[in-house]
């Protein structure tokens, strides 16, 4: 039986206690047809800090200080989080940072 | 009425035509009312520069405040701000910076200084020991920044114990959007405030630490605090500036869509990790910079080693210099970055505003709309850093093509005219925007065209609403969203401008509140912190309806408004929406949906009655 994955990027993982150079990187297996709502709130059980820092399933928001980006398209939300995800889905976490 | 804690209760009156320095009181009720910072200024600002002043008439004031956090031991408290009407956009500039030079202000014994009039060549102002004296610059005449604070701290005796606020030669030759700066590349760009210093022909302030005692309310209460607002800051609001700078997300506006890449041509930059700064941090060598009291140190200095700059000394960038001369321009070599950023510092220029004229230039040249003939023999090839340092030092000094491009992308622009003028990025009043891509950023951009100071005035890079109590953004790209929310925003970051604390030091909105009643002894909340906030937002854009401001002004230029072509947002075009969204924003600011102008009833809850009839 073929394993689905996507990958996950996190380019605020200091946020998730990450501390080494370079993005987060993560494979987590999904189901076929999972949607992105569904990934995320499977996210916030399993992933130390993902609900406070990007998604809340609580409120099934994501932060104002979040964005993501799947497969090089910023996705519109909420809408977008019902998009159905695929094996070998890209997805970026990126943050919402002021310039200076 | 007892003085509030934070404040010395003085400020200098500096005429420069009749080369005289009074001292004034700053008196209860203006603190009362305005706090510090901007609000103080911007009272100023309005009361004494009536329309019909032009921004290089002596009649203009340059104003610094610092505010009632300045120079206690809260992290960042010496920032401070400036206001003036401003070449840019001939409406209220705005602008602060951070450093020593605040603190230093209020430890001299001053809230601030209004500079007035034009001395009749060039001089400085040295601020110390409760006085204040004009003297002599003639012998720094010409002198970049650095090199103007490099000669007068020690002329003066004074080194780390003095703060030097300067203009270089873009200043003196008032190139629109020349810049202000300080304490090793603090500066106070926009708007072109140094451009008006220059028309003054005030080359420098320099203020020496004194040791008047910074009156505090509770002492237990502001150490307690300054240690969980710095805690607050370092771990969560700010914790990726701490860590890597603002450099640190530059990877993330790249593969956000929101990396201004060749003057808005693409979206796409391949080579962003090598300018982020977790890449910096890890391959240059670094040097702590740090301002007054700041736990965050998020500022260094850097010693570049990798390539044709190796060895090189200079500022490191903060993301908006990594962008500007980087993929702004068509450069994909950090070190050359610094080496501009250092450069155009030395010079004294909003790099903002350089970086869309300079990357304009580039698409005019690779378009052939202007040749090496037009542009004095040099090659703007995109990424020609050299030639970008040579247009640059032109600029500065007003020489050949860089008069023209002196005056702005938006005037320079017009004088070429044809179909390359619709390729500038600037917003129709007249200034240019931040160095990112907008155009994935859309509360930026209405915030950017309808703030009243010439440049952010209710959002940071975005909005977080959660800090106000208030639901998150669901949709960053909602025009209902974003046009509400920025208005629910706007407040709050004018309020932390009148504090004289860094913005990156207090993200936690709470503790920050809970900091200024602990030096003043207020008892203010959230809403009433952001009600100071909204009134001086209300008051500069009164003074602007009363310097010619229309609402059809506040709207972004063609290709600012443009639709990406690439990238993360590619195809998702703000055009059809802008208008909604400028008319949806006025309303929620309580204005006219029409013309924008603020209704009275708004102006009277704000205690602004007296302006009703002014405009």
């Amino acid at each position: 039986m073929n394993i689905l994955q996507v990958k996950l990027q996190f380019w605020m993982g200091e946020r998730l206690g990450w501390s080494k150079p370079g993005p987060l990187n993560m494979e987590v297996p999904i189901e076929e047809g999972e949607s992105l709502r569904s990934l995320l709130n499977r996210l916030a059980g399993q992933v130390e800090h993902f609900a406070e820092a990007i998604f809340d399933p609580q409120t099934q928001s994501l932060s104002s200080e979040a964005t993501i980006v799947l497969n090089d398209h910023v996705r519109n939300l909420p809408q977008g989080l019902e998009t159905k995800l695929k094996d070998g889905d890209r997805i970026l976490f990126l943050p919402i940072l002021a310039g200076g | 009425m007892k003085q509030p804690g934070g404040y010395m209760g003085k400020f200098l009156r500096v005429d420069l035509t009749q080369m005289r320095v009074n001292v004034e009181t700053l008196k209860g009720e203006v603190i009362e009312k305005y706090v510090g910072g901007t609000g103080v200024a911007a009272k100023y600002l309005y009361e004494e520069v009536p329309p019909g002043v032009k921004w290089n008439d002596p009649g203009n004031r340059l104003i610094f405040f610092s505010g009632p956090l300045g120079a206690t031991r809260i992290s960042g408290s010496g920032t401070f701000s400036v206001l003036t009407r401003g070449p840019m956009t001939n409406l209220a500039g705005s602008s602060q910076a951070n450093g020593l030079f605040g603190a230093y202000l209020k430890l001299a014994g001053f809230d601030g200084f209004v500079v007035q009039g034009a001395a009749p060549d060039l001089v400085y102002l040295f601020i110390h020991d409760g006085k204040a004296e004009i003297r002599d610059a003639r012998h720094l005449r010409g002198k970049g920044t650095f090199e103007t604070e490099e000669i007068l701290l020690p002329e003066l005796g004074l080194g780390r114990r003095g703060s030097v606020q300067c203009i270089g030669p873009a200043g003196e030759k008032q190139v629109r959007f020349a810049m202000i700066s300080g304490d090793g590349g603090h500066v106070v760009a926009h708007n072109g405030m140094g451009a008006v210093m220059g028309a003054k022909r005030l080359k420098a302030v320099v203020v020496a630490r004194g040791k008047a005692e910074i009156p505090v309310e509770d002492k237990a209460a502001v150490e307690r605090l300054t240690r969980e607002l710095h805690e607050d800051a370092k771990t969560k609001g700010s914790k990726r500036i701490y860590e890597f700078g603002t450099g640190g997300g530059f990877s993330a506006a790249a593969l956000g869509g929101w990396l201004p890449v060749k003057n808005y041509t693409t979206n796409l930059f391949p080579e962003h990790e090598k300018f982020d700064g977790q890449y910096l941090r890890s391959h240059f060598q670094m040097k702590h910079n740090p301002c007054w009291a700041c736990q965050l140190r998020h500022c260094k200095i850097c010693t570049v080693t990798e390539g044709p700059y190796t060895g090189l000394l200079g500022e490191e960038p903060e993301y908006e210099g990594l962008a500007t001369f980087g993929p702004v321009i068509g450069n994909t070599d950090p070190g050359a970055a610094v080496m501009l950023n250092q450069f155009n510092d030395q010079m004294g220029m909003d790099l903002n505003e350089a970086g869309w004229t300079i990357g304009w230039v580039m698409e005019c040249y690779q378009k052939g709309v202007l040749t090496k003939k037009d542009l004095d023999g040099l090659d703007m090839t995109w990424g020609n850093v050299e030639a970008v340092k040579e247009i640059l030092r032109r600029i500065a000094h007003r020489q050949g093509i860089g008069d023209l491009l002196a005056e702005g992308v938006k005037r320079a622009s017009e004088k070429i005219g044809g179909e390359a003028a619709n390729w500038a990025i600037y917003t129709l009043k007249g200034a240019a925007p931040r160095s990112h891509d907008h155009r994935s950023r859309w509360c930026e951009m209405l915030d950017t065209a309808t703030s009243n100071t010439g440049t952010i005035e209710a959002t940071r890079g975005g909005v977080f609403p959660e800090r106000l109590g208030y639901p998150p953004v669901f949709d960053k790209f909602s025009p209902w969203e974003v046009a509400i929310i920025n208005a629910k925003e706007n407040g709050w970051l004018q309020f932390v401008d009148c504090l004289g604390i860094c913005a990156f030091c207090c993200p936690n909105r709470q503790l920050t509140v809970q900091c200024t009643n602990a030096v003043t002894g207020w008892d203010l909340d959230l809403k009433q912190a952001a009600t100071i906030g909204q009134r001086i937002v209300n008051l500069l854009r009164v003074f602007n309806f009363r310097h010619g401001l229309k609402a059809e002004l506040e709207r972004p230029s063609i290709r600012y408004g443009s639709t990406p072509v690439d990238g993360p947002v590619k195809g998702r075009g703000i055009g059809p929406y802008f208008e909604f969204m400028a008319r949806s924003y006025y309303e929620a600011m309580g204005w006219d949906a029409e013309t924008g102008r603020p209704h009275p009833q708004t102006l009277k809850a704000l205690g602004l009655e007296e302006l009703i009839e002014q405009f």
